[in-house]
């Protein structure tokens, strides 16, 4: 077990040089360059001829690219993700200034996802082809292909214009003392919304997963032992179920941040999403770089977990 | 009378199934009595109905698809068709065990062989946790597992087909049961495997006093281990006897063309082995008359046109041939 | 022919409208939290290097400028309470305030001034308005690092401050709106890491409010400033608050917003049902949205063509339509400087006409197989629409082309390499009409400037250049005049229109006056006198 992960820690480590190479490679492939891209032209008329050629200088950006990733490199080993062109703010405060609410954003989007999408699976795959069954096919259909952004905006117009229930957005409420009640009423729509997708999906698979498990033989085995129905639901066909899901589960985390650049955007949220797409819009590439590597690592910190998780759940992998 | 000796008996079981594409009728008409202690071979070809009929018996026929549409199915006198599903589950392990023809899935593999054996004494027999694993233990070593202790521990993949088996065996009697039904217990097996499976059942049949019923598409297990036999054609039993009565008179020629397509061992190595000629008819659409008859070598007029039932011969056996009596 | 003066008329009544319904009946109150919505988080609060538009607002609240703008355009006293101009044009002298606070508590002196526009003139603090002080002697020679200050900045005492110009500008004076910084927090940090300090990011200035927090993404906390020279302001408190602008409209009518100051006239009908807001108009904006021809594009050249597309497009149905009617069709590159625009009888106007359009095609010889592009980025949910509307306009007369969208990086690229066939895009105007060099005079074609037509006219490069020499108001106008009419015949841009700008506020709000046209160091312009403003 401990090889067993030293070794997908390894394989981890490769993989993200790689990511950040490609990376580098990509966004400087991008079309446009970060200067004209953040400073508007009627702006930079006024700032002087030379202006983009001296925070070009200034900014390392007419170093080729190769060195400009071993520079790169070698400050991020020590623990330095460089500096933002936009405004010269050390990218590494920039991101945790924001991290904190994005993870609280989508940790709560992924255990609503969990919490709900997957006893919804389980039901409709044990009343396969009931109302309830099509019910929930409905649901995750629509679900899955409901845009965040008309959904948020379909809540907020519901919940927080209509019946006043909800603030509009936002991470708490403005002069208000801190409560865990005002924490939660302002979480739980955009949580929902960023959930939504991902509840329908792991629905979904957690439906046809279980559907095949009901359908093996050692259910049959359990079954013919006298075992009664629900022990053979929830003790032997849901741990083998759960395998497939684990994958599925951790193949989520990433769409997840995705999701959560036009959640936190359509809620007010103060997460990394919005300055993702701010770095990307005006060619941050040292501020776009460190968000792309946070969230690179933390899929990869996702993906290992998930095969801890496996090896946990599944001896046929722990002992291989 | 009769039905009181019987620890099984089966009356007319039919059991369909309703698809998309039509009415299976996979069972249509078996009936066959198991007595104490007694063994029942069930023979014929794949997809005659055997499973199907083993599974009824066990009420796990899946639902939908599946119904038992007609019969009873006596055990110890009652017909546990009627009874709920409450009762149904006691009886399941406890009365009745099953083991099943791929022993490489029918185990759960995410739990300790020792873990699966117990739950069912823990269930039926309401020990403890660690005197039902003892308990397991013990079971192991009775159907031959060496270093049975340190093996309880381990997950089926880490196990040989055989000794799998071996551990739906040893699940399957960790309850005394009275009736054991094994479903093609060692077809995925190789041969040594096969024989020492055999030898075990058998073994472990004194021992508990078990009936057993086997099934099974090879004659020479059924030469073997059984008292009886009930030949299972298109869903419906056709010939039923004693095992030593079919092999050396056998009275339906689909019994006599099974027997023929069995490798003996006097058998010169350029004999062809034969086979029945023809296909098993498809469930769906079942020939008119007796469903033997595109396959048989007496068939006549008659048989393409009515049916025959069960008919009584002598010694009490039953065949369902109209032609019986010319062989 | 009567549009400029339809735009005299409108602002006429929108003034009054305004000052009608504040009536001086009601009593001033004080106290009070006001809530201001902008929809993106300002990249940076320090006024050397922050681009976002919105960071504006924010210096609004808590900075000064040397001068003003009053209704009428003229440039009135602010920090500087008074200043004298040398009969050579070279010299200005401001006196200034005293008793003028920074939020700190410390006085406000000529120190400050010299420090800001020194800074201004330093290359290392990357500043994005050396424009401003270049005219000043000296300033070009500390920003090569030659000087070690600009020597036409010269402190008197603590409350006289003398600029000097290598050579007379009349622009000068206009572009001394500029947030005045301390020199006693700034000056001790180095230069070239000023723009990252965290002071950098407090908005310490002498305006009517102080930022008391900050919380990331969300929004920004200030309050009332006690010692505010134009006296202790009427709201408390104010948030700014940040949010997506579909969003702040729901939050607008909650309750949770109070003035949304860029409001889409797409939304308006919207908010027209909701009793509790009300509209606020500034008819004249710094911003003309435009088609810009490449001119290096051989199919351009005759500006036949040009104008063609003009008649072809049904500029004023786009306003009707789209815009509710916000905006006003013009018909040259727009400035604030009514006294530079030519009398509507001497121009062009480009009425809606298919049949001109076409006839004038058929003389230039246009090509009917060739597809030209469109290309514009998204930045405003209106203009964006006209591209796909002018293209179906362009159809109608036997243009074909094809609209292309970028975002705003790649665009940029695309265009400075030249590679476009039009552009369209909304374009920043300056106080002084003198800006319209960056876009006309040959010498700025891109990429060395912003000239993104390549328009050249040795006629108008000379206007330019005389325009700044002369400071005869008359004299002035007479050149601006000319350009214009030259540029409205010639047509290297064709001005859609000018989107009128629109606010909508919470009718709690009192007090608040706009001037009719929109004048500052950059845009916005709403807050200059916010310390005025009361809530009910
Ligand atoms: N769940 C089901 N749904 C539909 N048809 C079924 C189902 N289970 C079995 N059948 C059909 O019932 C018939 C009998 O199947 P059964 O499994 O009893 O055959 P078998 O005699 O055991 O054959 P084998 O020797 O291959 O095990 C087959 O035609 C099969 O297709
Ligand atoms: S009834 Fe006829 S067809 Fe059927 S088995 Fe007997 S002889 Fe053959
Ligand atoms: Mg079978």
């Amino acid at each position: 077990m401990g090889a067993y992960i030293i070794r997908r820690l390894l394989i981890g480590l490769v993989v993200l040089f790689f990511v950040t190479v490609i990376l580098f490679i990509l966004m400087n492939l991008m079309p446009g360059d970060p200067i004209t891209a953040y400073i508007p032209p009627e702006v930079l008329a006024q700032a002087g001829p030379e202006y983009i050629e001296i925070r070009r200088e200034q900014l390392g950006l007419n170093k080729p690219v190769v060195v400009r990733y071993f520079i790169w490199l070698n400050e991020l080993v020590h623990g330095n993700m460089g500096y933002s062109v936009q405004n010269g703010e050390p990218v590494l405060s920039r991101i945790k200034e924001r991290i904190g609410a994005t993870f609280e954003l989508t940790g709560t989007a992924l255990l609503l996802a969990i919490i709900i999408g997957i006893p919804i699976g389980i039901i409709s795959a044990v009343k396969q082809y009931s109302i309830v069954d099509s019910l929930v096919t409905l649901f995750s259909f629509t679900g899955v292909s409901i845009p965040v952004f008309f959904l948020g905006l379909g809540l907020i117009y519901v919940f927080s214009l209509r019946l006043n229930l909800l603030p509009t957005g936002g991470l708490a409420t403005i002069g208000a003392p801190p409560s865990l009640l005002d924490k939660l009423s302002h979480l739980i729509m955009p949580a929902f919304v960023l959930s939504v997708a991902n509840l329908a999906q792991f629905a979904r698979y957690t439906r046809s997963s279980i559907l095949d498990e009901l359908g093996q033989d050692y259910v049959r085995t359990a079954r013919a032992k006298g075992v009664k129905e629900l022990r053979v639901l929830f003790y032997h066909i849901l741990r083998n179920g759960m395998i497939p899901l684990i994958t599925v589960i951790a193949l989520q985390i990433p769409l997840l941040f995705g999701g959560a650049v036009i959640t936190e955007q359509v809620f007010s949220w103060p997460g990394m999403g919005r300055l993702a797409l701010e770095a990307i819009m005006q060619r941050d590439y040292p501020l776009l770089m460190g968000i792309t590597t946070v969230i690179a690592i933390l899929v990869l910190i996702a993906n290992l977990l998930a095969d801890i998780l496996y090896a946990v759940v599944d001896p046929r992998i722990r002992y291989q | 009378m009769m039905r009181d000796q019987n620890l099984l008996s089966v009356k007319n079981l039919r059991t369909y199934f309703y698809t998309e594409d039509g009415v299976v009728k996979a069972v249509d008409g078996v009936d066959f009595e198991i007595k104490k202690g007694e063994t029942l071979g069930m023979v014929g070809e794949s997809g005659c109905g055997k499973s199907v009929s083993a599974l009824s018996i066990m009420r796990l026929i899946p639902m939908p698809p599946g119904r038992i549409v007609e019969g009873e199915i006596y055990f110890k006198g009652e017909d546990i068709l009627k009874i709920s599903e409450v009762a149904m589950r006691k009886i399941r392990g406890r009365d009745i065990s099953m083991i099943f023809q791929e022993p490489m899935t029918s185990l759960n593999p995410v739990y300790t062989v020792g873990n699966q054996i117990s739950e069912a004494i823990t269930i039926h027999q309401g020990l403890n946790r660690k005197d039902s694993w003892d308990k397991a233990i013990e079971m192991l070593r009775q159907v031959g597992i060496p270093d049975a202790s340190k093996r309880a521990k381990e997950y089926p993949h880490q196990m040989s087909g055989g000794m799998r088996q071996r551990v739906m065996i040893a699940m399957a009697l960790s309850c005394n049961p009275e009736l054991l039904i094994a479903d093609e217990p060692t077809t995925s097996l190789d041969v040594t495997t096969q024989a020492q499976i055999l030898d075990l059942i058998g073994k472990l049949q004194e021992e508990f006093k078990l009936s057993v019923l086997i099934i099974t598409h090879n004659l020479g297990i059924v030469a073997e281990v059984a008292d009886k036999v009930a030949v299972v054609y298109a869903g419906k039993v056709v010939e039923y006897a004693k095992t030593d009565e079919i092999f050396s008179h056998p009275l339906h020629p689909y019994t006599i063309g099974l027997l023929r397509s069995v490798p003996r061992l006097d058998m010169k190595k350029k004999d062809k082995l034969q086979t029945i000629e023809g296909e098993v008819p498809d469930s769906l659409t079942f020939p008119s008359g007796c469903k033997f008859h595109p396959r048989c070598f007496l068939c006549q007029e008659k048989c393409r046109t009515k049916e025959p039932p069960l008919i009584k011969a002598e010694n009490g056996r039953l065949v369902r041939c109209w032609r019986y009596n010319e062989i | 022919m009567k549009i400029v003066k339809k735009i005299w008329l409108v602002g006429l009544a929108v003034l009054l409208v305004s000052l009608m319904s504040f009536s001086p009946a009601m009593a001033v109150k004080e106290g009070g939290t006001l809530n201001l919505h902008i929809n993106k988080t300002p990249d940076s609060l320090w006024p050397l290097t922050a681009t976002c538009r919105r960071a504006t607002y924010l210096f609004e609240l808590t900075y000064n400028y040397l001068v003003g703008f009053n209704d009428a355009n003229e440039i009135v006293p602010q920090l500087a309470e008074s200043w004298d101009v040398s009969d050579d044009g070279l010299t200005y002298t401001f006196h200034l305030r005293k008793g003028v606070k920074f939020h700190d508590g410390y006085p406000f002196t000529a120190k400050d001034v010299e420090f800001t526009y020194t800074l201004l003139a330093n290359k290392k603090a990357a500043s994005l308005f050396f424009g401003k002080v270049e005219p000043v002697k000296g300033a070009k020679a500390y920003y090569d690092g030659e000087a070690n200050k600009v020597d036409g900045i010269q402190v008197v005492d603590d409350y006289t401050i003398k600029f000097v110009l290598e050579k007379p500008n009349a622009a000068f004076l206009s572009n001394l709106m500029f947030p005045i910084v301390p020199e006693h927090i700034f000056g001790k940090i180095p230069v070239d890491q000023l723009a990252t300090s965290p002071e950098s990011q407090k908005l310490i200035g002498t305006g009517p409010f102080k930022l008391v927090k900050y919380v990331t993404d969300q929004y920004y906390e200030f309050e009332c400033f006690d010692d505010y020279w134009q006296g202790k302001p009427h709201i408390e408190k104010i948030y700014v608050k940040i949010a997506k602008a579909d969003v702040a409209i729901a939050m607008l009518e909650k309750g949770e917003i109070d003035y949304i100051p860029e409001f889409p006239p797409s939304e308006l009908d919207y908010v027209k049902s909701l009793p509790n807001l009300k509209i606020l108009t500034q008819t004249n904006t710094t911003w003309p949205w435009a088609w810009c021809f490449n001119l290096k594009r051989s199919y351009f050249k005759d500006k036949r063509v040009r104008q063609a597309i003009a008649y072809a497009l049904d500029r004023q149905g786009f306003v009707d339509s789209v815009l509710r009617g916000y905006g006003t069709v013009v018909n040259f590159p727009n400035t604030n400087a009514r006294w530079a625009w030519p009398d509507p009888s001497e121009i062009n106007q480009y009425p809606y006409n298919p049949e001109k359009a076409k006839t004038l095609l058929k003389e230039a010889g246009w090509d009917p197989d060739r597809v030209i592009e469109i290309l514009y980025y998204p930045g405003n949910k209106e203009r964006d629409q006209f591209a796909t509307i002018g293209q179906q306009m362009l159809k109608n007369v036997g243009i074909k082309a094809d609209v292309v969208c970028m975002d705003v990086a790649r665009a940029v690229e695309k265009f400075h390499k030249g590679n476009f066939d039009i552009l369209q895009t909304g374009a920043s105007a300056q106080p002084d009409p003198d800006y319209q060099s960056l876009y006309f005079e040959s010498s700025k074609v891109i990429p060395a400037g912003d000239n993104i037509t390549s328009y050249a006219n040795k006629r108008v490069d000379e206007l330019f250049k005389k325009g700044r020499k002369t400071f005869d108001p008359a004299e002035r106008a007479k050149i601006y005049k000319e350009i214009n009419k030259i540029l409205n015949d010639e047509l290297p841009w064709i001005i859609i229109c000018e989107p009128m700008h629109v606010s909508v506020v919470n009718k709690r709000v009192h007090g608040m006056h706009f001037n009719p046209n929109i004048i500052a160091f950059r845009d916005p312009a709403r807050l200059l006198d916010i310390h005025k403003w009361w809530l009910e």
